[in-house]
């Protein structure tokens, strides 16, 4: 696979990521997560594994009414790829109660699994506004 | 991709590579020179600040208390007019050389047909930066 061929392949598994929070669908988003998957929102602490970052993942969906992670850039090279999203979120059917900016580094494995998963945001606006832990119990 | 466009990702890298440069040698005109006047500068999820002397008095004051500084370039790379930086930046204001504040952030660049930067837009979590003693990042 040419290097092009390799980061459109990365692109596509992280616009499908992205696609499975737009339907608040926990398998489908964990489908494109490897086993060994890290995932870190920073500054917390990295949640490491698919059952661990599962648990966050489905705690987060259980809680949104509706999601939808607008994509403002999205390009990779070599095995990262970053997203820059506005991400919407509705916590209580009551529309768009946060609207957090955001970047998403991801790494991408061999395969054309997500191992590597890093967001940049403020978290206060995050827990502020509605947003469930981020943090295993 | 055309051996121009890879050309402009590679001039546009070496752009905002230099005005980070500016930050570790604490610099502000070697910042503030890879700049357009119209240059906005947007800390998410506070207020942008825009044009070039507002900038330049954020940045110069950003740097006032700042014994030591320096970014950890993790990844780096360009599309089209874009360059995505993912950092670690470090910072010592007491001059103990320790660093008091390592803070994990991206940002996103974009530049000009010309190879400036017009717009930087950093995303990091703010209390991160305040409670290990960043200076506040509004203009007074």
């Amino acid at each position: 696979m040419s290097e092009s061929e390799t980061v459109k392949r990365n692109v596509a598994i992280v616009r499908q990521f992205i696609d499975a929070w737009g339907d608040v669908e926990p398998d489908a988003a964990m489908a494109c997560l490897s086993d060994d998957i890290v995932y870190i929102n920073q500054p917390l602490d990295p949640v490491v594994g698919q059952q661990n970052v599962r648990q966050i993942v489905a705690g987060i969906m259980e809680l949104s009414m509706a999601v939808n992670w607008e994509l403002r850039n999205c390009f990779g090279h070599g095995n990262t790829v970053t997203t820059e999203r506005l991400d919407y979120w509705d916590f209580d059917g009551n529309g768009w109660g946060l609207k957090l900016p955001c970047i998403g580094m991801f790494d991408v494995n061999e395969a054309g699994l997500i191992c590597g998963w890093r967001d940049y945001f403020d978290n206060k606006m995050w827990f502020d506004n509605g947003g469930p832990t981020l943090h295993l119990d | 991709m055309t051996a121009n466009s890879d050309e402009k990702i590679a001039r546009n890298e070496a752009t905002v590579r230099a005005f980070l440069k500016g930050w570790d040698d604490l610099d502000v005109d070697a910042c503030m020179a890879q700049c357009t006047d119209n240059m906005c500068y947007l800390n998410q999820p506070l207020e942008e600040i825009r044009g070039k002397a507002d900038v330049r008095k954020m940045i110069a004051s950003i740097f006032a208390p700042a014994k030591r500084c320096e970014f950890d370039l993790i990844h780096v790379f360009g599309k089209g007019n874009r360059v995505v930086t993912e950092r670690l930046d470090k910072w010592d204001w007491d001059g103990s050389n320790t660093w008091q504040l390592k803070l994990h952030v991206c940002g996103m660049f974009e530049l000009t047909e010309d190879g400036k930067i017009y717009e930087w837009r950093e995303y990091y979590d703010n209390n991160n930066w305040t409670k290990d003693g960043g200076p506040s990042l509004m203009l007074v």
